[in-house]
């Protein structure tokens, strides 16, 4: 074998990876370089830091990496993870090489947010030839609580006892937010959750990979290598990172430094407002929804609160046109549908895999009519906010998972998992996406 | 006065507010406390087959407040469903102030069920206050819960003198259907009473290093965030293993197995007095010593003892005291004759004289 070929296939001779030139932090939005990235000490011995906490492992700018290019620690351990510099908060390697698309899902306490993102996930991780395209987590580490509500809701061992997710915290929940000492002063961030996602051709991943991996087992070539290569070149691999507050970061007053967890709308890419049309009352008399004590939420203040912070935390102009897309999300449509004409027994898919966008702008615009005669004021709102709106509505649990009622007052209520079947749940997520951004962008979609 | 401040969830709180909020609070408490109790109100997520009682936060917390350190009592329990029909909870924090921390300790109050509210019924109110009354837990019991959990009760002493070395506090894992708060005021009557309001813990997990974190979490073994964490940080602490894989010895691992009251001994006694008295204004930079380091009481000091309780008498007292007195003056003055000072003293008048001699001698010649 001539030597330059020996060469090329030795890992300390390849072209180098393609890193991001700028990479923002995912839970403190700070933005810095690659090369200032913190690594996350292995060694046992190496644990406590001054910003992350005495429990942490210490994080430190590398100065010794191995043959691989690995970091080493102060005792020669082996590093991968790596940290934010200013908060020192753990992300995925992958954020560094991949661009990154934030979407924040926002609304009123009770809308359904969690249920929503736990099933429009738990959707994409299973329907990945229709919907054209797939998620996987970044680092199943990470979304240690999108699995503990996707396992509660779809892998409950017995199908037939109720399940429900607990009510999101404010604060004090390890897998939603971390406190971190910055400058002496503690300030508790958002934990976020990091999906790798693949559009188009990359929806195929796990099938072209394995074809090529074949062709270059019947060249002799090198199995290893070659995947490798083909993982750098993925077609439309990109990180999506979603946030799950609990809605009452959202209400007016409640945005803190102490506690800025919701300052991930300054970076969004696309903000999910998701509508609970339960909790409007003339909503809920126009699509003749029994009264049984139903809850009423401004929830036009919230979203004039979360486009407030967008203006603020973007540093736009009182006058400045916002253009971030708002996709308003109707939320339980299970409980409205039929009041409101709408069938959601067809998911807006096209044969061949990917969205169908005559199907949305039909929904957006059955829909919108209606929201106009009965919130008027929240229409307002939308108006103001953006000027890319798109009506989706969704049932995270579908319309055959009645609510019952446990044992006792405190066992609360529940739905079996065996009924639990999402409408439109991932639809809400792929219109975000920014492939599809794109793609609607063209289509005149958006309103 | 001390302040209290009930936090759960409501269609409209206190403060306008829907979800989780403030429900009720002593009236004129400052938003800036307001804001900091209601940061403290979170109840972390359990295992799936937890009972009510098992996820009940018991807390006592010091924290920053507007230049200010709290003293907070925190009582964080599931309280049936909220107005959505999701589940809730009901957090209720109250504000201790110096005076009632004379005649009560953190751990006896947060055992005292009739202080804290599980449930909140009507809308959201200002709440009037009050003193909170006293309750203190008794310095001559044997730990019952401690030996009945670890076999060896014992085990308080050693784990409150590795909380009381730890800079950055300590999770102590313990069996699961334990009685973590009753450990807890176990553990505490080892201490003085003063020095009980040094001691932060909590009865489920609170991440170490913040402002609101303890000294101690007492984690059941099944609690998730433990799954989460390596166990073999040196910060999670298990009976029987690492740092306390030895069985606890020492006067205060006795006072913790015998009680107070039942080791009337010298010893005992000696342990008490020895230990070290404290500042109890709630800010003061206190630096807790270990009681256990007990010297064995010397002959001077039991001929003291026994001298007082003979005669009872004050004046025999003070008479001892004086001939004490004098007996010390003499034995400086032996000491300094052992010593080599004497010695010097005598070389030097020596050649003093030598000198004065030669002088007069040489002026006489002259």
């Amino acid at each position: 074998m001539p030597v330059h070929c020996a060469l090329e296939k030795n890992s300390l001779f390849r072209q180098p990876r393609a890193l991001m030139e700028r990479v923002h932090c995912p839970s403190c939005r700070v933005g810095f370089s690659p090369s200032e990235v913190l690594f996350v000490a292995e060694d046992s011995r190496l644990v406590g830091d001054p910003v992350a906490g005495p429990a942490q492992q210490l994080r430190f700018l590398p100065t010794r990496f191995d043959m691989g290019g690995a970091a080493l620690d102060p005792e020669g351990a082996r590093c991968t993870r790596v940290a934010c510099p200013r908060c020192r908060i753990e992300f995925p390697r992958a954020m560094i090489e991949l661009p990154s698309t934030f979407i924040s899902v926002v609304g009123a306490p009770g809308c359904g947010k969690s249920h929503l993102l736990a099933a429009m996930t738990w959707g994409l991780r299973r329907e990945r030839a229709r919907a054209g395209a797939c998620m996987v987590d970044t680092e199943p580490k990470l979304n240690a609580r999108l699995h503990r509500d996707e396992n509660i809701l779809f892998g409950a061992p017995d199908s037939n006892e109720p399940v429900r997710l607990a009510k999101t915290e404010i604060a004090g929940d390890a897998l939603l937010y971390r406190t971190v000492r910055i400058k002496g002063k503690d300030e508790t961030l958002p934990l976020p959750l990091i999906f790798t996602l693949h559009v188009g051709a990359g929806a195929n991943v796990g099938h072209s990979r394995s074809t090529d991996a074949m062709g270059a087992k019947v060249r002799g070539d090198n199995l290893d290598d070659t995947l490798e290569t083909d993982q750098s070149t993925i077609p439309g691999a990109s990180l999506v990172v979603l946030y799950d507050n609990a809605g009452e970061h959202f209400l007016p007053g409640a945005d803190e430094s102490a506690q800025p967890v919701t300052r991930h709308l300054s970076q969004s890419r696309a903000i999910l407002f998701v509508f609970d049309p339960t909790q409007d009352p003339r909503f809920r008399a126009a699509t003749r929804m029994p009264e049984s004590g139903g809850v009423n939420i401004r929830q036009d203040l919230v979203l004039t609160e979360t486009f407030a912070r967008v203006r603020h935390h973007r540093s736009r102009h009182a006058a400045d046109h916002l253009d971030v897309p708002l996709i308003l999300v109707l939320s339980k449509a299970d409980a409205w549908s039929a009041g409101a004409k709408i069938d959601l027994s067809v998911e807006p898919y096209l044969p061949n895999g990917g969205l169908d966008f005559a199907a949305l702008k039909k929904m957006d615009r059955a829909l919108r009519p209606l929201l106009e005669s009965a919130c008027p004021e929240f229409m307002t709102a939308v108006r103001a906010a953006s000027s890319r709106v798109l009506i989706v509505p969704c049932s995270a649990l579908g319309p055959c998972a009645t609510s019952i009622v446990g044992a006792g007052a405190l066992q609360g209520a529940g739905v079996r998992p065996s009924e639990i079947c999402p409408q439109w749940a991932s639809v809400a997520l792929l219109t975000a996406l920014p492939l599809e951004v794109d793609a609607i962008e063209n289509a005149p979609l958006w309103t | 006065m001390n302040s209290e401040l009930i936090h759960t969830s409501l269609a409209r709180g206190l403060d306008g507010g829907s979800g989780y909020t403030v429900a009720g609070r002593t009236g004129g408490m400052p938003r800036a406390m307001s804001d900091t109790l209601s940061r403290l109100s979170g109840l972390p997520n359990a295992w799936s087959d937890a009972t009510i009682e098992e996820k009940i936060l018991c807390a006592f917390r010091q924290v920053e407040c507007a230049g200010q350190r709290l003293a907070v009592l925190s009582h964080i329990a599931p309280s049936g469903m909220d107005y959505t029909g999701r589940t809730n909870r009901l957090s209720h924090h109250r504000v201790v102030d110096a005076g009632a921390m004379h005649d009560s300790d953190p751990a006896a109050l947060l055992e005292d069920d009739s202080l804290w509210l599980r449930e909140w019924i009507g809308a959201a109110r200002e709440l009037g206050g009050g003193e909170l009354p006293a309750r203190l837990a008794r310095e001559d019991a044997p730990l019952h819960t401690w030996e009945r959990v670890f076999g060896d009760a014992g085990w308080a002493a050693s784990v409150l003198e590795v909380v009381m070395k730890s800079g950055i506090g300590v999770w102590l894992v313990v069996p699961a259907r334990s009685k973590k708060l009753r450990l807890c005021a176990e553990m505490m009557a080892l201490l003085p009473q003063a020095q009980r309001w040094q001691f932060t813990f909590a009865t489920r997990p609170i991440a170490l290093g913040s402002d609101a974190s303890v000294k101690i979490c007492f984690v059941d073994e099944r609690e998730p965030e433990l799954a989460a964490q390596n166990e073999k940080s040196a910060w999670i602490l298990r009976v029987g293993s690492g740092t306390m894989a030895g069985k606890p010895t020492g006067a205060l691992a006795q006072r913790a197995r015998l009680g107070h009251v039942a080791s009337a001994s010298s010893v005992a006694q000696h342990a008490v007095e020895n230990q070290p008295r404290v500042k109890t204004k709630v800010g003061d930079d206190m630096v807790w010593q270990a009681p256990v380091k007990l010297a064995a009481p010397t002959e001077r000091q039991s001929r003291v003892t026994g001298a007082i309780n003979a005669t009872g008498d004050a004046a025999e007292e003070r008479k001892f005291n004086s001939s004490d007195a004098v007996i010390e003056v003499r034995r400086v003055v032996e000491k300094s004759a052992s010593s080599g000072v004497w010695k010097w003293f005598i070389a030097t008048f020596i050649v003093v004289g030598v000198l004065v001699w030669l002088a007069m001698r040489s002026g006489a010649s002259a």
